[in-house]
């Protein structure tokens, strides 16, 4: 693997302060996982199939480290699943690779990623300098699906903007500027995949991540939703741990606007 | 003091330099051994901090050479690790390091450990 130019890491926002340096790190690593997350899983099943002739000594960068940045960056069990696996892949050279056990270690270090986002160390935050919670919209006609979903959001320290209806979901956008909207597709009136079509559309609220909740789960469903501009797309009924995580996610990929910081959550912000 | 730390994860080094800077070393980095042997006439640091496993050169080979020559060899070398049992610490003594921090390692006490370390 080529080790990447250390000039790539942008300076912290505190550039004298190692906490400021590991939260902007953190929030690299989250928006990252689930990319290095693929990349291990596509080496892994080569390397299961093809042993040393495989992408091995990749992988094993790879996995090495993740494992090191997970421990550091608040992400224990992330970090020990990787030591196992990267353990488990010395054994190819010896030609006694267990392939079933690297798969349960690669699951395990997949699962481990949404636990440990759960349970952020306190060098994290809550950073008093926010001034605030991040705005999540969530466009939901069904006032019980609606309701559940913003207990969560507060649960976890946002600050849900609740939409019923689409014809309610540009002109709220454009006065509350969300951070995130959460979509339903069936929606009365104006549908979902016509709202996100004229988010996207917007160039004031086009960079905004729009995430789809909604029942329609054919191929065709997704890949129209994604299409028209979303970011995300989970069918229904939805994992509140795994909306939890997309949205962090989400909210770490986004590009900041001018004079303010990246930010993936009220726990995750950091500090003007 | 100065301190030659070689680590190639840019995030990891990054965190490392602050936590050692806040701690009151002063602190010269490079990506791998074969930098840290280049630089290490030059910058004369008081302690080096290798990563053990790193592209072009690693931990080991780099710890080899400082030791073998002798106008490095008095250097106190400290291995930053994930290899942290009981045969990869007596290699590392072996080597001559005076000792291995674990990694993932608390970036945020790296410094006392350091110093802790250069204190035995």
């Amino acid at each position: 693997m080529t080790p990447r130019d250390p000039n790539d890491v942008p300076a912290p926002l505190d550039p004298d302060n190692p906490e400021s340096a590991m939260r902007d790190a953190r929030q690299r690593f989250l928006a990252a996982f689930p990319s290095r997350s693929d990349s291990i899983g596509l080496m892994l099943s080569v390397v299961a199939t093809m042993g040393e002739r495989g992408p091995l000594l990749q992988l094993r960068q790879i996995v090495h480290r993740t494992s090191g940045l997970a421990g550091m960056l608040g992400f224990p069990s992330v970090s020990t699943h990787a030591r196992e696996l990267e353990e488990l892949l010395e054994s190819v050279e010896r030609g006694d690779f267990d392939a079933s056990r690297a798969n349960l270690a690669f699951d395990a270090l997949e699962q481990a990623f949404t636990e440990d986002l759960t349970h952020p160390p306190k060098w994290v935050g809550p950073n008093p300098a926010t001034g605030g919670n991040r705005r999540v919209m969530v466009v939901e006609d069904d006032e019980d699906q609606r309701e559940v979903v913003c207990i969560n959001l507060r649960a976890a320290g946002y600050l849900p903007v609740p939409v019923h209806a689409g014809d309610m979901a540009l002109e709220v956008a454009r006065t509350q500027k969300p951070d995130l909207i959460l979509l339903d597709a069936n929606l009365p009136g104006v549908d979902g995949y016509t709202v996100c079509r004229l988010l996207k559309a917007d160039p004031v609220l086009a960079s905004t991540p729009v995430l789809f909740m909604t029942v329609r789960a054919s191929l065709d469903d997704r890949l129209v939703g994604l299409m028209l501009g979303a970011d995300d797309y989970l069918v229904k009924p939805v994992d509140m741990p795994e909306l939890m995580v997309r949205i962090q996610i989400l909210l770490a990929r986004r590009v900041p606007a001018p004079g303010r910081p990246p930010g993936i959550g009220p726990h995750e912000t950091p500090a003007r | 003091m100065k301190l030659l730390l070689a680590e190639d994860e840019p995030d990891v080094q990054l965190i490392a330099r602050l936590s050692l800077k806040k701690a009151g070393f002063t602190v010269v980095t490079v990506g791998n051994g074969r930098e840290v042997l280049e630089r290490v006439g030059t910058e004369q640091p008081d302690v080096i901090l290798l990563d053990w496993m790193m592209p072009d050169m690693d931990g080991f080979e780099t710890c080899k050479r400082l030791k073998a020559d002798p106008a490095t060899g008095h250097i106190p070398v400290i291995f930053l690790t994930a290899r942290v049992q009981e045969t990869e610490v007596a290699r590392a003594l072996a080597l001559g390091a005076i000792g291995c921090i674990g990694k993932p390692f608390d970036a945020l006490t790296l410094g006392r450990q350091v110093m802790a370390l250069l204190a035995t």
